[in-house]
């Protein structure tokens, strides 16, 4: 970063940062690191994710756009977002760009998408993000090995649930099946969202550390 | 189940981790926070790093940009400024005027402190804006 290549938007978004304390940052940074792993998952062996067409592995370069974006001012904090919230606004934002560019080339029959020709965007459009969250639509083809990885990832998580006898895991597990999201699955089983998200955090705890016992991922 | 299926519900599973994820609050991040995680402690010494030289860049900014305003009040010239303040106002900034009288381009860098010059510089250049909107 230098005084040259900041972007128009670097003082109104230092004035904000100025207010941001470290443990914010860590606590942003975090928030939009889970969300680039569940939004990434299943999309970087093929594509426009891949190694190949954006030269470091996926996840660094989304996290590192959306947070220097932020820093140098390309983008700009709008008000009605937080840290965390602006964050993973850009990185949608920048997926989109990247599959956009890499389906257009891949139309033009280009062997490969070059960094610099992606379309630079300055603001997001405020849309209704959560909307997008359950969007089943896949940028690529899968392959038979990932769906094999697919249905073990899946039996895993089946068998994880079975064994707990936890009746909360055994709903919460059946509402998924059931495609819910988080209102439905706090309504259908008469929690508030907040609890539920207590019992989706013991979930993901205690399924990380049977998969870790058993020597899987 | 059938393997379509089951990446549908996957899919479906993930989307929910993510609408969880976008409204966790900061409080619940405590217990997190405790657990070490390489990525995010390499990545949040990046920020810092990038905005301490943010906050050397804004500074050379605003440099910059009163050494410009500077030089540009310096051209219109000291008789054309005095004017426009009443005669009153003149005799209280006397000193400030003399002081910008005798500053070259060369001394910006001693200015940069001088907190009731600053505030000085600027107001001659609200004038100068004003006199030109009324226009």
């Amino acid at each position: 970063m230098t005084i040259e290549d900041v972007g128009p938007f670097f003082e109104s978004n230092s004035l904000k940062l100025d207010e941001i304390s470290k443990v914010e940052w860590e606590i942003a940074l975090r928030k939009a690191e889970k969300h680039l792993d569940y939004r990434l998952w299943n999309k970087t062996v093929f594509g426009a994710h891949t190694v190949e067409n954006l030269k470091v592995p996926a996840k660094e370069y989304y996290f590192n756009y959306a947070y220097m974006s932020i820093l140098n001012g390309s983008w700009e904090w709008k008000n009605d977002f937080d840290l965390p919230q602006q964050l993973i606004r850009i990185i949608d934002s920048r997926i989109s760009t990247v599959v956009k560019a890499y389906r257009k080339a891949k139309l033009k029959n280009e062997e490969r998408v070059q960094e610099g020709k992606y379309a630079f965007t300055n603001s997001i459009e405020i849309q209704d993000i959560e909307s997008t969250f359950y969007d089943l639509e896949s940028e690529e083809e899968i392959s038979e090995e990932e769906l094999l990885k697919v249905e073990e990832e899946y039996n895993r998580i089946d068998q994880f649930v079975s064994e707990s006898e936890d009746e909360d895991f055994i709903m919460f597990w059946d509402c998924v099946k059931e495609g819910y999201t988080r209102s439905d699955i706090a309504e259908l089983i008469g929690k508030t969202p907040k609890q539920l998200d207590k019992i989706k955090e013991k979930f993901l705890r205690q399924l990380r550390k049977e998969l870790k016992e058993n020597g899987s991922q | 189940m059938e393997v379509n299926n089951t990446l549908k519900v996957l899919k479906k599973f993930y989307g929910l981790l993510m609408e969880m994820n976008y409204h966790k609050e900061p409080a619940d991040f405590v217990e997190e926070l405790e657990e070490e995680n390489p990525f995010i402690s390499m990545h949040l010494r990046n920020v810092i790093l990038h905005r301490t030289k943010a906050k050397a860049i804004l500074k050379k900014k605003k440099y910059l940009a009163l050494k410009e305003q500077f030089i540009a009040l310096k051209e219109l010239g000291l008789d054309k400024l005095q004017e426009l303040f009443a005669p009153k106002e003149r005799i209280e900034m006397v000193k400030l005027f003399r002081k910008f009288e005798e500053l070259t381009e060369k001394d910006i860098d001693s200015i940069n402190d001088d907190q009731d010059f600053l505030i000085f510089i600027s107001s001659l250049k609200d004038k100068l804006e004003d006199k030109d909107g009324a226009k």
